[in-house]
């Protein structure tokens, strides 16, 4: 029972200084641990009555912690921070967390560029990325989405129409569709000769087409796997 | 109304004892080393001037970190090693400034209580 007490108190400590600095927080844990067993000796019993007489005399352990907070800022972590930190609930892997990097990483495989879009809704609900982490994933993801449009929107148009067309006459709409799903653009392909060059490419330019998008498909991928790393890693330094 | 007034005395007092106990603390530690109950020990036994013991701790890192006090890890006897205290030069220079102007703080209370105190035996 007197163990207990002391393992108590000690416990309310440990929570009520969650906003000093980790040093701090063990140096002051192991002062009031050290003074409690220094006073038993004293004592020279353990018995519960004891006990609760040293624990009394050492007073609340919150107000221990208020204390490290009027005798200066330097012990707290930095001015702001304590009001910021959410309380020990609040932190690590939640569900929606765990939703969101799973639908991140897993999502462009299910359904392209929707899945790691909807994977990015769960990171933006969740609150134990701050907003930098957040933009940075929803950059990567973006930014590996919009280069692999360019990507197929410039091989198509090369594969289709040769080196010497225009790139800004030569876009056509379908290479937009033809972006998402790449897998499924060799229905409507056929159906747009006109800018051929020649009638005989029609054929390599379908098998152009496969290769492209079988190149080009795994960057925006690759982007949702890697924001969806950095959350990860993100997580597990907090 | 009546039992207002106490609770505002104690009130008064404590901030008087907050404002003084670092100055406690560094004429214990100018003695000689101690280790943080020790400190507690002997503060306590000159009677109310600490009442949450915990405290101290937080108090003790405030004046390592202004460099008043220096720290040393020791043996003890039983269990681990402890920190000991020791005063420094500038703790040593504030603690002498300090013990000049409570002399004339406190001869300055007294004189205002004892008017005070004799004022109003003259009333009854």
């Amino acid at each position: 029972m007197a163990e207990e007490l002391i393992a108590d108190y000690l416990a309310r400590l440990d929570a009520a200084a969650m906003a000093l600095t980790p040093t701090r927080r063990e140096e002051l844990r192991a002062e009031v641990a050290e003074h409690i067993e220094s006073a038993l000796a004293d004592a020279g019993t353990r018995d519960e009555a004891t006990v609760r007489n040293v624990l009394d005399r050492l007073g609340r352990a919150e107000d221990i912690v208020e204390a490290e907070a009027e005798a200066g800022p330097t012990s707290l972590t930095r001015g702001t921070m304590p009001a910021a930190w959410p309380p020990t609930t609040q932190r690590g892997w939640g569900w929606v967390e765990v939703l969101g990097v799973l639908v991140l990483s897993l999502g462009s495989l299910v359904l392209l560029v929707i899945g790691p879009l909807v994977g990015l809704v769960f990171v933006w609900a969740s609150d134990r990325w701050n907003g930098r982490q957040k933009w940075i994933a929803t950059a990567i993801v973006l930014i590996a989405m919009v280069a692999q449009f360019v990507l197929i929107a410039a091989l198509f148009d090369v594969g289709m129409h040769g080196v010497q067309s225009s790139p800004t006459t030569m876009i056509p709409e379908p290479v937009f569709t033809a972006g998402p799903q790449p897998m499924f653009t060799a229905g409507p392909v056929p159906s747009m000769p006109e800018g051929s060059v020649s009638g005989s490419s029609g054929g390599t330019s379908l098998l152009t087409l496969w290769l492209i998008a079988l190149t080009v498909f795994p960057i925006s991928t690759t982007g949702s796997w890697l924001a969806a790393i950095y959350l990860a890693l993100s997580m597990r330094r907090q | 109304m009546r039992d207002m007034v106490p609770v505002q005395a104690r009130d008064g007092l404590s901030e008087l004892r907050r404002g003084v106990l670092e100055y406690c603390v560094l004429a214990v530690v100018s003695e000689r080393e101690s280790y943080g109950f020790d400190i507690v020990r002997y503060l306590g036994r000159s009677g109310g001037l600490v009442t949450s013991e915990g405290t101290i701790y937080p108090l003790l890192a405030r004046l390592r970190r202004d460099g008043l006090v220096t720290t040393s890890w020791r043996e003890s006897v039983s269990g681990p090693p402890r920190r000991y205290y020791r005063i420094t030069e500038g703790g040593r220079r504030s603690l002498e400034a300090f013990a000049a102007d409570w002399d004339a703080f406190r001869a300055a209370v007294d004189r205002v209580l004892a008017g005070r105190s004799g004022e109003g035996e003259a009333d009854g």
